[in-house]
């Protein structure tokens, strides 16, 4: 599967990794049981802190799209991301949406609020 | 610890130990050993055929230094061999020499062992059990060894020059840093370690059953042999912006960015897997099935062949990575 990161994207570079993750599962690039890279080669090969893609993966297995064990590093568990995986991504684009356009994280819970009433 | 060294250690201190040390306790045992030891039978049963002693010794260990000659002659020469070939053929015979020399010294003990301090070949006994088994573990441990000193080879490939403007690139956007990794489990291998392990068990119980107990370990140095090929059965390749890595179990080869002057993408059908060692030379392919590969094309006119579940898009990858390069 193919990782990419684009330090100058607003997006943090954790969510681009985990974002990437996502996608090859979406198109069945990764199926489960098979295994990610190890946390350390791809923070040395997309030069980001090692911290960021344990972050990432981290956030991939509170999805329930990943499988964090010691010795074997992650493993895919599931084929691909459910609902709150999905809504967790449109969140984040519309956190980054909100922060180009200049709203503050109160106006968009309050828009959000709106929506659901 | 330089290259040199470590061939010297690998091809010329370990096997001549482990045949120095075997000479030397066999000459310790000359006068123990009786003039005759059992070809055929021996042990619980009757005797059926000997042979001498010691023409044994002597045509055994006659045999491994020749054997590790020949293995020397291979590996001197191996240099001409296509560079990227040229550590894979020396790791190679390092590692069949270490292996062999160790297997066969191990065996040639194995035979005398038992007959220490008989005088008859009807008084020599069957081959300790923990010997036995004890064998293949040092043949392996022998063989991790040649391995480990054989080391990672340094790419000596030229730099490479200018992609050519016709390779197939991928969109990267400036700044954008990637990573391919791939990473297979050959699920035919991991079903054939199972079948060494069941066809070891089977002879442990067969041997022991008919032959009797002292034989059972040969079955189980079967069912060891299940070790070496699942080593084998893990492929992996990972590409960034660095270098090209690709791994077979042990067996690893690493093209820095900077010596891979483009690369294409190709199918290898299923005769051409199985002969692109002999027809395109040993250590240049490393696929682990017949299927899509990616086509590493250095300076120097040679060339590597890796498998790749997505070849298309990997060769435009590295073009596009060895464009930014040579652009930067």
């Amino acid at each position: 599967m193919l990782f990419r990161v684009d330090p100058g994207s607003s997006t943090p570079l954790g969510d681009q990794i985990a974002a990437c993750v996502r996608s090859a599962l979406v198109s069945a690039t990764l199926k489960p049981g098979e295994r990610l890279p190890p946390a350390r080669e791809l923070a040395s090969s997309l030069g980001v802190n090692m911290h960021t893609v344990l972050r990432a993966y981290a956030a991939l297995r509170d999805e329930g799209l990943i499988e964090l064990r010691r010795g074997r590093g992650a493993v895919v568990v599931s084929t691909a991301p459910d609902e709150r995986a999905r809504l967790a991504d449109a969140v984040r684009e519309v956190a980054a949406t909100a922060r180009r356009i200049g709203m503050g994280a109160d106006e968009v819970v309050a828009m959000i609020r709106e929506a659901f009433a | 610890m330089n290259q040199v060294l470590r061939w010297l250690t690998g091809l010329v201190l370990l096997p001549g130990a482990v045949l120095g040390t075997t000479a030397a306790v066999v000459s310790g045992w000359a006068d123990r050993l009786p003039e005759r030891i059992p070809n055929k039978g021996g042990g619980d049963r009757p005797v059926l055929s000997t042979l001498a002693t010691e023409p044994l010794i002597t045509t055994g260990l006659a045999a491994i230094t020749g054997l590790w000659l020949l293995g020397a002659v291979a590996f001197f020469l191996a240099r001409r061999l296509p560079a990227p070939a040229v550590h894979w053929a020396r790791t190679v015979a390092q590692l069949v020499v270490a292996m062999l020399v160790t297997a066969l010294c191990g065996a040639l003990l194995l035979i005398l062992a038992p007959a220490l301090d008989a005088r008859s070949p009807e008084e020599v006994r069957t081959p300790s059990a923990p010997f036995a088994t004890g064998l293949p573990v040092a043949v392996l441990l022998a063989g991790a060894l040649a391995l480990a000193l054989a080391g990672r080879r340094s790419s000596g490939l030229p730099a490479a020059g200018a992609p050519p403007a016709n390779a197939v690139r991928f969109p990267l956007a400036t700044g954008e840093r990637v990573l391919w990794s791939e990473h297979r489990v050959l699920r035919p291998l991991v079903w054939a370690a199972a079948g060494q392990v069941l066809i070891g068990a089977i002879m442990a119980v067969v041997f022991g059953l008919s032959l009797g107990a002292g034989y059972a370990p040969i079955g189980l140095a079967v069912a060891l042999t299940a070790v070496a090929t699942l080593a084998i059965s893990r492929y992996r390749l990972v590409v960034d912006e660095h270098a090209v890595r690709v791994a077979t179990g042990p067996f690893r080869r690493e093209f820095p960015m900077t010596t891979v002057e483009y690369a294409t993408s190709s199918r290898l059908n299923a005769g051409d897997w199985l002969t692109a060692g002999v027809l395109h030379g040993y250590g240049t392919v490393m696929a682990p099935a017949p299927g899509p590969v990616v086509r590493l094309v250095f300076a120097d006119g040679s060339g590597f062949t890796a498998g790749c579940e997505d070849a298309d898009t990997l060769a435009a990858l590295i073009n596009s990575l060895r464009h930014r390069q040579y652009t930067a």
